[in-house]
């Protein structure tokens, strides 16, 4: 069987001459069906462009993205890709639930039809009750579920999260990975998932893929073969701290060229 | 306030040809009531339409303009000439050409409120959030869905702005306009006013003008608040805020 996504020798630079930053130095991984799969990286390796490729929001400069294994150029791949940007980018002129019907809408779906589909999974995604609020009225949490539920109503079976909880405190941040298992336990998405937290990133995936610092290169990913539903527990474990000695070694080149 | 000035005029005994008392303002706009309201219309009428014209023309050239930086760099220095030609010396001529009609007041109240709708049309919609457009990508959108369901919307606030200050200065336009050239409207009866010494006639023709301009103001703040009730000046909307 294909790999639902995979991705082949990406390379991505930025303008050209003596001015280009190269974002992308080499990129392979790929995303089997149903997969949850973390990449972790410092700040500014080229995370979101990667994401921004695969999305087809920017083409490679070298490299091919396959999705079902045929591969796709990046007027392909948009639409065909769900995604959630670093930012929640919910429209601060629609309310909670029209920002997540607004997939369904750009499918065709009539307004109403798209409200009631949501409106099943609000309570599912913690929403219930703010339906009709602004999105400046409601937490930043909230506000990542509601983009997360949009991104989800959107119907697309591969998505791409990026840092989505980044912006949230730790408290919060754990009950919402809890949370994001269960919904991609239930709705079944193969999921790539970009954070730098490497807890984060061992608790919720199957594999952890390692990006080195700017330019961005995969390292070999690590299987975390914890069985699943897991629980928070498990990153006390034993187990849990070897792998993630495991990526911080994978990590170091990193450092040093932080420290340097 | 109004107590003080009233009996400031009063004890220090300035003429009231200068500085009347509000006793006698409030006097005579009661006593004139039906010679101010008939000449408040026709300024009003003055305002409104020259608003609307000039907010009609100033959202299209901005709209034009925000999609052809060819035309912009084509048309828009000489708009920008057009604000540095003194309205004082337009208004005449527009005198000259349409006479004592409504119809070169309209004009330069148009003229002046064209150009802060046009400025702050360009700038709302150039100021879109590149990452919403391109979020709206992924989802599949094509241009015109991004262009009403993104666009416009993000530039509404500016476009507002831009009402705004077109209707403040929209009244100050009616009232020039009709200096220059009318036999009606609050302008001319202030001049008329002016001319006979009624200065508490004048400053009751002031006030009403003021009421009006303030009235005028708030109502595009009232089809704000209706139009883009998502909108609140005192709150930034682009950050989420820490779940607490
Ligand atoms: N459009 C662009 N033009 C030029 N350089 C760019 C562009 N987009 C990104 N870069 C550069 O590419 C590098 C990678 O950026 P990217 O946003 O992908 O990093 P990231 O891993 O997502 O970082 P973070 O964890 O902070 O989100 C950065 O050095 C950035 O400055
Ligand atoms: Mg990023």
């Amino acid at each position: 069987m294909h790999p639902k996504l995979e991705v082949r020798g990406v390379t991505k630079t930025f303008g050209s001459g003596a001015g280009s930053v190269t974002a992308l130095a080499g990129v392979d991984l790929e995303v089997a069906p149903g997969e949850f799969v973390s990449v972790i990286g410092p700040s500014g390796c080229g995370k979101s462009t990667l994401f921004n490729i695969l999305a087809g929001l920017d083409s490679p400069s070298t490299g091919q993205v396959l999705l079902d294994g045929a591969p796709c150029a990046a007027d392909d791949l948009l639409g065909r890709i769900g995604y959630m940007p670093q930012r929640d980018l919910l429209m601060p002129w629609r309310t909670v639930l029209d920002n997540t019907i607004l997939g369904l809408e750009i499918r065709g779906v009539s307004r109403r039809e798209a409200r009631l589909e949501a409106l099943r999974l609000f309570p599912e995604f913690g929403l219930e009750g703010f339906e009709r609020r602004w999105p400046s009225e409601i937490s930043g949490g909230m506000r990542q579920r509601a983009a997360l539920l949009r991104t989800f109503l959107a119907g697309r079976d591969v998505i791409l999260l990026d840092e989505p909880f980044g912006a949230l405190d730790s408290l919060s941040r754990a009950g919402m990975q809890q949370w994001l298992l269960q919904i991609w336990e239930t709705h079944r998405k193969t999921i790539l998932f970009v954070t730098h937290d490497i807890d984060e990133a061992l608790f919720l995936s199957d594999r952890v893929y390692v990006m080195s610092h700017r330019p961005g290169a995969i390292v070999d990913p690590v299987s975390v073969d914890i069985p699943r539903p897991r629980d928070y527990e498990v990153t006390t474990s034993v187990e849990h701290v070897e792998r993630k000695e495991r990526l911080l070694e994978l990590l170091r080149p990193t450092r040093e060229v932080l420290e340097a | 306030m109004l107590v003080a000035w009233e009996v400031g005029v009063r004890i220090s005994g300035v003429s009231a040809l200068l500085l009347p008392p509000p006793t006698a303002i409030v006097s005579t706009l009661v006593g004139s009531r039906a010679l101010f309201l008939r000449h408040a219309m026709v300024t009003l009428v003055e305002i409104l339409i020259g608003f609307a014209l000039g907010a009609a023309v100033g959202l299209v050239l901005g709209v034009l303009f925000s999609y052809s930086r060819l035309l912009e760099r084509a048309i828009y220095p000489w708009l920008v000439a057009s604000q540095m030609v003194p309205v004082v010396a337009v208004a005449p001529i527009l005198v000259l050409w349409f006479g004592f009609t409504l119809t070169p007041k309209v004009l330069v109240v148009a003229l002046i409120c064209f150009f802060p709708v046009a400025v702050n049309t360009i700038d709302g919609l150039r100021s879109v959030d590149r990452e919403m457009v391109d979020l709206m990508r992924t989802l599949g959108a094509a241009r015109p869905r991004i262009i009403r369901s993104v666009r416009i919307p993000s530039a509404l606030p500016a476009v507002f702005s831009g009402l705004k200050v077109a209707m403040a200065l929209a009244v100050v336009g009616a009232v020039f306009g009709e200096w220059v050239g009318s036999s009606e409207g609050l302008g001319y009866l202030m001049l008329a006013f002016n001319n006979q010494l009624a200065t508490a006639d004048l400053f009751a023709a002031i006030f009403v003008l003021s009421v009006m301009g303030i009235a005028l103001f708030f109502l595009v703040g009232i089809v704000q608040r209706s139009v883009i009730p998502w909108y609140r000046e005192d709150r930034g909307h682009h950050e989420p805020s820490k779940e607490g």
